[in-house]
């Protein structure tokens, strides 16, 4: 067999750089420099006009010094574990009946499932605001059997709805991957499981949950990451803050502290959460890799 | 060692001839004049003014419509970016609510053009509310003309305040009763509220006041009619006044009361009108926009309210007070500020411009001076509500308390919506008997939180 001449073979070099080069400056244009620029902004403090006066980690020290600062990270964080601690086994209970041999239509109830995140934060706020308003369908029907209560007006009931939309948004898409994940488990192992007498529950444990772990893993990643990120659903419910700032979010703060016009001390906000991102993420992101089957 | 290659080398040619077409287009000239406004019907009438300003003119003048967050952070990210700069629209509304940010820091910081010389030089100044004028000026210099005054009337369920030995003619709604008046102190209305409290065991409510748990904007409103303002011209911030900690005693008695007269109205759209429809709000504070779009959005309700000037905690307060607000400015990256100004002259200051706004809308006018202020064209107000001076809105325009516009006063009114919440929690909770105390205390320590972010400023 003739041997492919030097002149056609694929040479390294400098090729995989040259074609990489795009997507480089792409992400270093887009991403890399507003980084940079949102942390040198986050050490200075900033009018509407391009003003700048260079303040050091003045805005960190404020920042952390802020009591309501801390009340949105105590709001973040219980958002945040209520969140994983709720939707991760709904998804998984869920994504189970949907594997079931017995249960029809799954392919439809998967999509109905995912459907519910396709159409995105905005629109379930505005669903929720309309289901549980005071004459709406769900506070109308409570009220009918003499439960009066108004989530748009009770600071205890504020961050729960916002939950209860959160979940609904996104359980379904968990769903999905966790079932997809379920389906790619080797149904032999299953079988072993039951010759060697295991019941249903056992069968979960010992096979269903070793072969989802890395997607659990993801779920957990993900889910905590988007949800210390949250905004969206509590400005569309409330429009801001919620009653007496009960659904105030970090994000939320930083959104305030953009509208104060101070766009450095929003950075230093912005730069603070993904400090807390990062703590929050490792033990996570290290879990994870120990569950990698 | 292998070169990249004719793929890469075709590829890079390519990105280098667009790269170079790219920059080498020339920037379209600016045309015309950009106007950004932030409500539906504004965007109608100014589409309105500007088609008949086209014909005497042939100015263009592009009109765009944002909601008010989106329009403020446009104007923010464009104002703090050279580059963009020439994107900046040339006359801007903003609203009371949202335009603080713009007036922070040192005065060249400012995102505004200062408006003084255009102001003095046709003497528009003069016609101007001067309480309004004082809402958009900082460090001696206005940098917005008020388009609005928004004074603030009670309103009330007709016949709640009759007494037996008034005349109880019924009037057009078969509702008794045009000589009613509403209590004249803050404390006669709250106690009003309540049925007679012999033989009780617990008070009842009688009806309900619009007195929102979560909101600190009736607060506000209360606090402004007092003559305190949040946060002076001057950047200081007024939450350790003595009068704020009183009024917040007050405001946390009628709500945390067992079963109290104050209730939080629906937050949603036109939650507020349904809660009058359903009979779950009786009593309300109500600026003329609120009453604007009571007539256009309930006419069902012709004839079932009132209105009259508010009651007052002082013989000294105010008989209104005023809620939300709006201006037009220039900003100050505007390229033709001389420009621009003829055109708000056309559009909000001309006679024409007033009528017309007049015809669509009961909003009183910031233009005219107190004593003179543009009229609507029919009676409205008279026919809609009942025993109600058409002139009610006018009169108490001439009365509108002042208020600062800063970057400051949404974070105070913050401050003072924990505080509120803190103090309705403890009387409801009955562990009240230092709560005057304690009211004071935590407005010091907000006051001092807000100093401490004034001073970050340098203000």
């Amino acid at each position: 067999m003739r041997q492919p001449s030097s002149r056609t073979s694929p040479a390294p070099g400098l090729a995989p750089y040259a074609f990489l080069l795009p997507a480089v400056l792409l992400w270093l244009i887009f991403q890399a420099y507003p980084l940079v620029c949102s942390l040198y902004l986050s050490l200075h403090h900033t009018a509407p006009g391009g003003a700048r006066t260079f303040v050091g980690l003045q805005n960190f020290g404020f920042l952390l010094n802020d009591p309501r600062f801390w009340l949105a990270v105590a709001h973040t964080l219980g958002f945040t574990i209520a969140y994983l601690v709720v939707q991760i086994p709904c998804a998984l209970a869920l994504a189970v009946l949907l594997n079931h041999p017995n249960v029809r239509w799954a392919s439809a109830s998967r999509f109905a499932f995912l459907s519910t995140y396709l159409v995105g934060p905005v629109f379930v706020g505005l669903l929720f605001a309309q289901l549980f308003r005071r004459d709406g369908f769900v506070i109308g029907t409570l009220a009918s059997m003499g439960v009066d209560i108004d989530p748009f007006n009770s600071p205890v009931l504020a961050l729960p709805l916002t939950l209860l939309a959160a979940l609904w948004l996104s359980t379904g898409l968990a769903t999905t991957y966790l079932s997809a994940s379920m389906r790619r488990i080797d149904p032999q192992l299953y079988d072993s499981a039951t010759v060697d007498g295991a019941g249903g529950w056992r069968r979960f444990w010992h096979v269903t949950l070793p072969g989802v772990r890395p997607v659990l893993a993801f779920l957990l990643l993900a889910g905590a990451v988007v949800s210390l990120q949250l905004f969206e659903l509590p400005y569309v419910l409330f429009q801001g803050a919620g009653p007496r700032s009960s659904a105030l979010t970090i994000v939320m703060y930083l959104f305030i502290a953009f509208f104060a016009g101070d766009v450095g001390y929003a950075s230093a906000v912005a730069w603070t959460l993904v400090a807390l991102i990062v703590v929050v993420g490792l033990p996570l992101w290290k879990m994870a890799r120990g569950w990698r089957v | 060692m292998g070169g990249p290659g004719k793929t890469f080398w075709l590829m890079a040619c390519v990105a280098l001839m667009s790269a170079l077409v790219v920059l080498s287009r020339p920037v379209s000239p600016r045309t015309g004049i950009r106007l950004w406004t932030f409500t539906a019907a504004e965007t109608d009438m100014l589409k309105t003014l500007a088609a008949e300003r086209f014909l005497k003119t042939g100015d263009v003048i592009h009109i765009e419509r944002l909601s008010a967050s989106v329009l403020q952070m446009r104007l923010m990210s464009l104002s703090d970016s050279e580059p963009a700069r020439t994107s900046v629209p040339d006359i801007v509304e903003l609203e009371i609510g949202t335009a603080g940010m713009f007036f922070r820091g040192k005065e060249a910081h400012i995102g505004l053009r200062p408006l003084d010389d255009f102001l003095n030089r046709a003497g528009w100044r003069s016609r101007l509310h001067p309480a309004r004028l004082e809402t958009w000026s900082i460090g001696g210099h206005t940098y917005g003309v008020p388009l609005d005054v928004h004074p603030v009337a009670l309103l009330y369920r007709a016949g709640l305040f009759d007494r037996p030995d008034a005349n109880q003619s019924p009037n057009a709604a078969g509702i008794a009763n045009a000589n009613e008046r509403p209590p004249e102190t803050w404390p006669q209305l709250i106690s009003a509220a309540y049925v007679d409290r012999s033989g009780q065991r617990l008070p009842r409510p009688r009806f309900h006041i619009e007195f929102p748990e979560n909101s600190a904007d009736v607060l506000v409103m209360l606090l402004m009619q007092r003559g305190v303002r949040l946060v002076d011209a001057a950047g200081a911030n007024h939450l350790d006044d003595p009068r704020v900690a009183q009024t917040i005693l007050f405001y946390a008695g009628a709500c945390g009361t067992f079963d109290g007269p104050a209730r939080s109205s629906d937050r949603s759209a036109g939650g507020w009108l349904r809660d009058l429809a359903a009979g779950r709000i009786d009593v309300a504070l109500v600026p003329d926009w609120r009453v604007d779009e009571l007539l256009i959005r309930a006419p069902e309700l012709a004839g079932k309210f009132s209105l009259s000037p508010l009651p007052v905690f002082d013989p000294t307060d105010a008989p209104t007070s005023t809620w939300g607000g709006t201006m037009v400015g220039i900003p100050r990256a505007c390229p033709d500020p001389e420009r621009a100004w003829k055109i708000i002259e056309d559009l909000y200051l001309s006679q024409y411009a007033c009528d017309a706004r007049a015809r669509r809308s009961i909003v009183v006018s910031a233009l005219g001076g107190v004593d003179a202020l543009p009229r609507s064209f029919d009676n409205r107000l008279a026919t809609y509500f009942v025993g109600t001076s058409p002139d009610i809105f006018h009169t108490l325009a001439g009365q509108v308390p002042a208020r600062q516009v800063t970057s400051l006063e949404p974070l105070a009114i913050a401050a003072l919506n924990r505080v509120l919440g803190r103090a309705i929690d403890t009387v409801r909770s009955g562990r009240d008997q230092s709560l005057q105390a304690d009211v004071t205390r935590w407005l010091d320590a907000a006051h001092q939180q807000l100093d401490a972010w004034a001073s970050r400023d340098g203000g």
